[in-house]
């Protein structure tokens, strides 16, 4: 409680700062703008920052979905096939070196500028966190639960169904939450490059137009969508994953 | 049940573990398999259940049978039931659906089998419970109901009852064994559990051969046995373990005849 109440003290203190320098420095007002500013733009133009937000959050999700689904998909080839597993995890974790933001302009040219090069690239920064954790969650399980599906003689799908998938449960929740932000990022990134709508288009035109009230703007609304997979995959870890919290 | 003869077995980094050993089970009887650590009781285990691969780098000779079929034929049967040291709960599945885990391996389901099992090994309050809420001994009781939910003719256990009372040991094994007619194969460092719960007992030495065989069936007192044993093994840190037994642990319980190898 007391650490509630120093937190939005310290929220309405640096909101109150913000305010104070942004509308007296000229400096400040445009390099950050300020509340008051950000607010009274976003009442006038509300439906244009709303449809680049529904733009950014389908490429983002699109991308998330996609990306997970790949994932998923090239984890259960690697259990029927566990050999590919020991091939395919080092060269991911090397990939994992390539800034793979560089490889926007190479989907825009494929894709062209609409929706589809933007989600592909949210899709490739969230594939390697969501394969890499899943694929290490699966290697944390217990030799003897291996050996003991081996007894029973259990079934490649029954393994998969019944015990890796659940027990890799916390790791994919892992991934996914690193992912959540990467899917924003990824879509952004892209939009950057050559958009016609988007939170990254308008974060690239308040630069060139120099625009701190929309560049602001725009910086939330991400923020808010980042926040919003964050929390989203955070309570549906909290529902499948009870049994890996500390407390029930 | 199970035929061995001459069994002999090397790792694949050349490490020879098991020398010649031999033995027969009858069906619905139990064996014991007592040595000091790293003497290979484990090993032997693992062969039987048919889990250690057993191809041209990791070297078995001699024969072993079980029902007159190769461990891992007769592992495909699905008439095999096997204990960890460790209870190796699934964590996210509860003490119900632990229990459950085989049978739903198997395709089939059996409500009224699980309850009676988790009635058995005294958690019927526990049903809903997840493996982390349990204590060790509770966690030790459910793996034993879950190697029994299928009935299996061939029960497996390495060293599974450390963190059971022995009180639990001797009654809820008993009556586990007795209700399914089970042939059982267990392999623990524990002296005095060797005796109170098996009908033949097999002591390897440090080497990973035969020191000796027994019989629990004779005139001659457990307390002795419990010395010889200990002394065939001949490892100063496993006789220190064998504490001197109380008989009032053991009343009605069998004495021992040995056959010194």
């Amino acid at each position: 409680m007391k650490n509630k109440i120093l937190y939005i003290l310290l929220s309405v203190a640096l909101l109150a700062a913000w305010e104070y320098f942004g509308s007296s420095s000229q400096t400040a007002r445009l390099l950050l703008s300020s509340p008051s500013l950000i607010a009274k733009y976003f009442g006038e133009n509300t439906a244009l920052l709303m449809q680049a937000t529904q733009v950014t959050l389908i490429e983002a999700a699109a991308g998330l979905l996609i990306a997970t689904a790949f994932s998923f998909g090239m984890m259960i080839l690697c259990f029927y096939f566990p050999k590919l597993m020991d091939f395919v995890l080092p060269i991911m974790v090397t990939s994992q070196v390539i800034p793979l933001i560089v490889l926007a302009p190479f989907f825009i040219i494929l894709m062209g500028i609409g929706l589809g090069s933007k989600i592909a690239m949210a899709a490739l920064m969230c594939f390697f966190p969501i394969f890499v954790n899943f694929a290490q969650g699966y290697k944390a399980i217990s030799p003897n639960i291996h050996e003991l599906m081996h007894i029973y003689n259990a079934g490649a799908w029954t393994r998969i169904k019944q015990v890796y998938f659940p027990l890799s449960m916390p790791s994919i929740m892992a991934g996914l939450k690193i992912s959540a932000t990467l899917a924003v990022i990824g879509a952004i990134v892209a939009e950057f490059n050559g958009a016609e709508m988007g939170l990254g288009k308008n974060l690239f035109l308040s630069a060139k137009r120099l625009e701190p009230d929309l560049m602001m703007a725009s910086l939330l609304l991400s923020t808010l969508l980042g926040v919003m997979f964050f929390g989203l995959i955070y309570l549906f870890e909290k529902r499948t994953c009870r049994w890996a919290n500390n407390t029930i | 049940m199970i035929h061995a003869k001459d069994i002999s077995f090397h790792y694949a980094e050349g490490k020879q573990v098991l020398q010649n050993i031999s033995f027969d089970l009858e069906k619905g009887k139990t064996l014991a398999i007592v040595g000091a650590s790293g003497c290979g009781k484990s090993t032997l285990l693992r062969i039987i259940s048919g889990i250690l691969p057993c191809t041209n780098s990791n070297r078995l000779q001699g024969t072993l049978l079980v029902e007159n079929q190769t461990p891992d034929q007769y592992r495909q049967t699905g008439k095999l039931a096997f204990m960890f040291q460790e209870a190796t709960l699934m964590p996210h599945l509860s003490v119900n659906e632990n229990i459950e885990l085989p049978l739903k391996i198997k395709g089939s389901n059996d409500p009224q089998k699980v309850a009676d099992l988790i009635k058995a090994v005294g958690l019927e309050e526990y049903a809903n419970y997840l493996p982390k809420q349990l204590s060790g001994g509770m966690k030790t009781r459910v793996a034993l109901a879950r190697a029994f939910v299928t009935e299996p003719e061939l029960l497996l256990l390495d060293e599974p009852f450390s963190a059971l009372d022995i009180g639990w040991k001797s009654d809820l094994y008993k009556r586990l064994v007795s209700l399914f007619h089970t042939t059982v194969v267990i392999v623990t460092h524990d002296v005095q559990e060797a005796i109170l719960l098996a009908d033949n007992i097999i002591v390897l030495n440090r080497k990973g051969s035969l020191q000796a065989k027994f019989s629990v069936n004779s005139t001659i007192s457990i307390n002795d046995r419990v010395h010889d044993i200990a002394g065939f093994v001949n490892d100063k840190a496993f006789q220190r373990t064998i504490p001197r037994l109380t008989t009032s642990h053991y009343s009605g319980r069998r004495t021992t005849k040995h056959q010194q190898q």
